[in-house]
């Protein structure tokens, strides 16, 4: 089994305890929060808003192990490529008189199509990584203020102003 | 606030974060790209260069020109856009922060 392999198998792991983890806690908070508040039906803590909630945390964390995934094979191509670059120019890299004329022969040598694709797949997956990161840290802090409005006595006050 | 305002505000940040993050990333890339080019474009030149500061200088004499100051400051907006954004996330963190802790009894009273 590669690095790699056994990376993303840790990773995949990690990611399933986070998701239980996170269900288990909004299982238990779903309980004690139903109908008691007031609320409406779609209201803070409510058993219908728990398992929207639920569902978009498991997609989320789905998301977000899938685009790492994706993230390191596109960091793995791009480094790929260099080192395949660098074993091609050795000869030149070697007789470069010092490093900004080794850079430009290996920037003239990085000037390929080739290249700019696998910068741009690197890219897109980075954004997409930062994506399902954000929705992420989006849901926890969702789950966070939910509990604010279910904890006894800790309904956020109507009248304050946050600004 | 209600929570319902609340959440809309956190969907919101984030959305704009996401955008933000997207807009600064194609920025710095139009920049990359168009240094990289300038320098193939002079490598002759910079390859003359007696050392770096000489080479920095040509570089600098190339990249002298609109195209590259409209994409510098392209590049300083998408930036501060990114900066405001995050700021706001954080923000709403804060308040959902102070919405979660106890009142002290003292404020209670």
């Amino acid at each position: 089994m590669t690095d790699l392999q056994k990376i993303r198998k840790r990773l995949h792991k990690e990611m399933e305890i986070l998701v239980d983890r996170t269900v288990d806690e909004l299982s238990e908070e779903a309980v004690p929060s139903t109908g008691r508040d007031g609320h409406g039906p779609h209201g803070p803590g409510t058993p219908q808003r728990v398992e929207d909630l639920l569902g978009e945390i498991s997609a989320a964390y789905s998301r977000l192990g899938a685009t790492k995934r994706k993230l390191s094979e596109a960091e793995g191509a791009v480094r790929h490529h260099e080192q395949r670059v660098r074993v091609e120019k050795r000869q030149l890299l070697t007789n470069a008189k010092n490093e900004r004329v080794a850079g430009l022969v290996l920037d003239e040598a990085l000037d390929t199509d080739q290249y700019r694709r696998l910068l741009k797949n690197k890219e897109s997956a980075e954004l997409d990584h930062f994506e399902a990161r954000a929705e992420v840290d989006r849901l926890q802090l969702s789950v966070k203020l939910l509990r604010v409005g279910t904890a006894p006595g800790g309904a956020p006050d109507e009248g304050r102003d946050d600004r | 606030m209600q929570h319902d305002e609340l959440i809309r505000q956190i969907d919101e940040a984030y959305r704009s974060l996401t955008t933000a993050r997207e807009d600064l990333a194609s920025a710095d890339r139009a920049l990359s790209e168009h240094v990289r080019a300038v320098r193939i474009k002079i490598a002759d030149t910079l390859l003359e260069a007696k050392n770096e500061r000489t080479a920095n200088l040509y570089l600098e004499g190339a990249l002298d020109n609109e195209d590259h100051r409209r994409l510098l400051a392209d590049k300083e907006r998408a930036d501060l856009d990114h900066q405001h954004a995050r700021r706001e996330v954080e923000r709403l963190h804060l308040v959902v922060k102070v919405l979660s802790a106890p009142i002290p009894t003292w404020a209670s009273s």
